[in-house]
Formats: C-alpha cells, sequence, structure tokens
C-alpha cells in the first residue's frame, strides 16, 4: 500500500487539505488513526463537518500527532487502497516544547517512510518574512529531500487569499515549475489536478 | 598506549547518522527540522551505508552537514568556536579579493593539544571535510602518521618518506600524531630531517596543505619550545580538554542509542561511579575511547548474558544492566 504523505510548515493548511481532499475523492466519513510520538494509537470515525471543528485550527501547531488514514483511492473505474498520512508541521528554528519537537522528528519519520510527497505551502504568506507559515529555507530542503520519491508535488494552498498570485510566482521561482499545483484546501479547488497527480503514481 | 591507535570501531565516524539519531536529535533540540532533511536526504542518497568513506570528503556532504556533524560532538565547545571564526575569516578574505583588498594568505596549520580520545582525530577528518567545503582544500581527505611513517633509517631515507607522505596528503590534512616523537632521537636522529622536510613542504604547498601536529599537552609544549622556527608557522592552537564525566556519559548514551541499545538507570550509575573513581586517580580521565570500549565490551556481555536463554523480549535485547557494565569496566 502506497503512502503518501503531507508536509509543509505550520498552519499552511495540510490538515483541512487532508479532510477536504478525502472527502472530495468519495469517502463516507473520515475514519483516522492518529498516533501520538510516544506510540500510542488511538482511532476514531468522524463526520467530517465534526473533524474540520475538531482537528483545523487558525493558529499554528493545530495538529500535533500523526493522523492516518486509509483511503480507497479511485483509479479509472477500480480503486485501490493507499494510506493517506497527516504530519505536524514543520519550522525552521527549533522549537521550544519538547513535545511538538517530538511530533516534529515524527514528521520527518514519516517523509522518511512516504512513496508519495504532498509539500503545501502557503502561497498568500509566502512574503511575510516573520511569520512561521512563510515559505523559506525549510521549504527549499524540503523540496530537494523529496523530489528522490516516486511521487513529489507542491501543493500551492490558501489560492483564495489575497496575495497569492505574487506567492505563487515567487515559488515557481525557488522550487521549479514543473512540480506545482495551485489549489485551495478550503473552497476544494485543484483537486482534479492532485487527484490526477495521486493517481498516475498509485 | 596501544590502544591510541587504530580504534577498533569509530565512536562517531564522521557523517555516519542513522535516520534515528536524526529524529533523536531533532527532539531534543539539538537540531532544527530543516538541517535534519538535509541529512536524510545524504543518508537515503547513500542507500543505508555509510555517508562518509573513512576520511575521505564526499560532494554530497555539503557545509551544513559538516557543521551538524561538528555541532553533534559532545563537548568542544572552544573548537566550535574556532571553527565559526575561521568560517568567517574565510569568508571574508573571499569578500576583501572581490574587492581587490590585499590578502593575507591563509595560514591554517594547527596544533592540537589533550590526551589521547579527546577527539583530536575526529576534528581533524571534520576539519578537513569543512576546508574542502569553504574551497580552501581541494580535497579535504586526511592522512594520519606517526613517527614510524616518515622516519627512515639510513640518510636520505627519511626525506624520501617524508615526501611520500606529504604527496599522499596533498590536498588534504597531513595529521602527525605525537609529533614530539620527531624530536626524540636529539641532534643525531633522523626525525630531525623529517621535520625540515615537513617545514619545507609547508612553504612549498601553501594553498595545498593543512598541516597538524597533535600530541599531549606537556610533550607538545616542550617540542615547540625545543623548535622555536616551528610555533610560528601554527598559528592556531587548539587545546583538546578532557571530558568531564557528564559528557562522558553523555557520549555513552549518544553511543547506545546509535545501536539501538540503552542503559538502565544502574548501569548509568555504575558508569558513573567508575568514571567519577578513574577521575579522582587521575589515570586516562576524560577519555572518550575508554568510554567506547567500556560500551562495547558491555554489549558483548550483554549478548553472552542472552545468549543461552530461551527466550528473550525485545526490551531486554535493548536494555545493558548494571552488571554488563560492571563487568565491562573491570575489563
Amino acid at each position: 500500500m502506497k503512502r503518501i504523505v503531507i508536509l509543509g510548515k505550520t498552519n499552511v493548511g495540510k490538515t483541512l487539505f487532508l479532510l477536504n481532499f478525502t472527502e472530495y475523492l468519495g469517502a463516507k466519513d473520515f475514519t483516522v488513526s492518529i498516533r501520538r510520538p510516544g506510540g500510542a494509537t488511538n482511532s476514531e470515525r468522524l463526520k467530517f463537518r465534526e473533524a474540520r471543528e475538531r482537528l483545523v485550527g487558525y493558529h499554528p501547531h493545530k495538529t500535533q500527532a500523526r493522523q492516518e488514514m486509509d483511503l480507497e483511492f479511485p483509479l479509472g473505474k477500480g480503486r485501490q487502497l493507499v494510506k493517506i498520512v497527516d504530519t505536524t508541521g514543520l519550522t525552521e528554528a527549533v522549537h521550544g516544547q519538547q513535545q511538538l519537537r517530538a511530533a516534529m522528528a515524527d514528521s520527518l519519520r514519516a517523509a522518511r517512510e512516504a512513496d508519495i510527497v504532498l509539500h503545501l505551502i502557503d502561497a498568500s504568506m509566502v512574503f511575510c518574512k516573520e511569520s512561521p507559515e512563510a515559505m523559506g529555507e525549510l521549504d527549499i530542503q524540503l523540496a530537494r529531500f523529496a523530489r528522490s520519491k516516486d511521487g513529489y508535488v507542491v501543493l500551492a494552498n490558501k489560492m483564495d487569499l489575497p496575495g497569492s498570485r505574487r506567492g505563487l510566482g515567487r515559488i515557481k521561482e525557488a522550487l521549479g515549475e514543473e512540480y506545482i499545483i495551485p489549489i485551495s484546501a478550503l473552497r476544494k479547488q485543484g483537486f482534479r489536478e492532485v487527484r490526477r497527480f495521486v493517481a498516475g503514481r498509485v | 598506549m596501544a590502544d591510541n591507535k587504530r580504534p577498533v570501531v569509530n565512536l562517531r565516524p564522521p557523517g555516519f547518522y542513522t535516520p534515528d539519531d536524526v529524529y533523536k536529535m531533532v527532539q531534543s533540540g539539538q537540531m532544527a527540522p530543516g538541517r535534519a532533511l538535509v541529512h536524510l536526504e545524504a543518508f537515503d542518497k547513500g542507500q543505508g551505508r555509510r555517508l562518509a568513506v573513512r576520511g575521505e570528503a564526499r560532494d554530497d556532504e555539503t557545509l551544513e552537514v559538516v557543521l551538524a556533524e561538528l555541532d553533534a560532538l559532545v563537548g568542544l565547545t572552544k573548537v566550535k568556536d574556532l571553527v565559526r571564526e575561521v568560517q568567517a575569516f574565510i569568508a571574508i578574505q573571499q569578500r576583501r579579493s572581490q574587492e581587490r583588498l590585499v590578502n593575507q594568505p591563509l595560514v591554517l596549520h594547527m596544533i592540537f593539544k589533550g590526551n589521547p580520545g579527546t577527539g583530536k582525530t575526529t576534528v581533524a577528518r571534520i576539519f578537513g571535510k569543512l576546508f574542502r567545503q569553504l574551497g580552501v582544500l581541494p580535497k579535504g581527505h586526511l592522512v594520519e602518521i606517526e613517527r614510524a611513517d616518515i622516519v627512515g633509517e639510513y640518510i636520505g631515507h627519511t626525506a624520501q618518506k617524508t615526501r611520500e607522505q606529504i604527496n599522499k596528503a596533498l590536498g588534504g590534512i597531513l595529521f602527525i600524531d605525537e609529533a614530539y616523537s620527531l624530536a626524540r632521537g636529539g641532534e643525531k636522529d633522523f626525525g630531525k630531517e623529517a621535520i625540515d622536510t615537513l617545514v619545507k613542504a609547508m612553504e612549498d604547498h601553501k594553498d595545498e596543505l593543512i598541516l597538524i601536529l597533535a600530541g599531549y599537552q606537556r610533550e607538545m609544549e616542550s617540542f615547540l619550545q625545543a623548535n622555536t622556527g616551528l610555533r610560528s608557522r601554527f598559528p592556531i592552537q587548539i587545546d583538546f580538554p578532557d571530558y568531564r564525566v557528564s559528557e562522558l556519559l553523555e557520549i555513552a548514551d549518544l553511543m547506545l542509542s546509535q545501536r539501538e541499545y540503552r542503559m538502565a538507570p544502574e548501569a548509568t550509575g555504575g558508569l558513573r561511579d567508575y568514571l567519577r573513581r578513574t577521575q579522582e586517580v587521575g589515570e586516562r580521565r576524560g577519555n572518550a575511547r575508554k568510554v567506547r570500549n567500556i560500551i562495547e565490551r558491555a554489549i558483548r556481555r550483554h549478548a553472552v548474558r542472552l545468549a543461552d536463554r530461551p527466550s528473550v523480549s525485545r526490551e531486554q535485547l535493548m536494555l545493558i544492566t548494571g552488571a554488563d557494565i560492571e563487568e565491562a569496566c573491570e575489563g
């Protein structure tokens, strides 16, 4: 079973993307197993609406554990079981909280185990250098790391927000055009391209 | 000094991080996530084998990887500061030359003073890679020699042997351990000839060779005093202090976790007591190599202890007990 891993800085919209994208792919509800860094796992089945309320936040570091979901990915007429993994957002600097550092270490582990990496960048915040979600060195390093995977794509998220078009241009400059799909996880825009990209690689 | 030469297993061979070490360092706050990705990338490129072949610097070891490697060494704060200084100096020199300002030639020959097992060779090897990344040395490899490698038996032999070693080291670092032994035999000894040849090579190959002389603190001092011309040719002198007990324990922990073992609390306590005792006696205190040998012995004791058991749990397979350590300390 291929592992699709969602990675990126904190507060770029990884969890919302997971929720809305799996809903878009036709999942009935959100069956997630949450794996804490220590190894404790618990599974939950939530309605999408409820999941959005509980798992998605406006502030950085809402997700502090790995969230995995097994999903039947639609492929033409058939379906293919895949594992889609949402991870704790990464930061440029060492984070002060031990718990978050452990969660980030686990994100890196997930990155290594990934077959396909979906790298989310907040296109609307590219130029806000001081905010934690702004594109930075870490994104370059992540791109370099993940390019050797079966599949690697940058999802330039939050294209519904002002400033995102300019941000998208900057992302293309920094990371090279061929890897980038502009999306809005909130409005479920660009999902068809993402689905096509993933479908070609599972 | 039998155990001073060619250790069986390096405590931390350059660049050897397993992904688990990287995760651990991120978790403990020693490494930022971005730098961790650099390491993981290098690891995956190497497909599970060692990142660095012993001594030889490799292309995929970026400056960041080399610096992270240095950062990961326990203690050695002065060395780390010095590296930043040298790095800044080189950067500024390069910028000055862009502006066509007068540049002092970069002289980076060094003297390392410290007891065995305080990290001299490890640091020398990292320096090689660092200087290669900074563009100071074309290759950055390390050639490690001692008296017997360059001092010959008849007239003319020494110069020839010395030149051979120098040629091997061109583009990298020539590291001479227990350098004072070159001056050991007095006036008539061929060691003098070796020193002269080395000094000449330092002039002739200014841009492609860095010489590091290493040895015990006191012996190095008297060696330099006896050879006044030498001191001025080595602008960088670094002291390698003995490790503190807490640092040695950290080294032991790191080494075990790299191999997916861990110490039971009483094992840690036992090791601490032993290290404190030897510290007081003054016999080989602060020696990382000693700790490494103890840990390796403890791992073997652990294996012997469990070999005959019909069933062993995962936990037991990882746990080094107080008794393992105690036996290992006894030798």
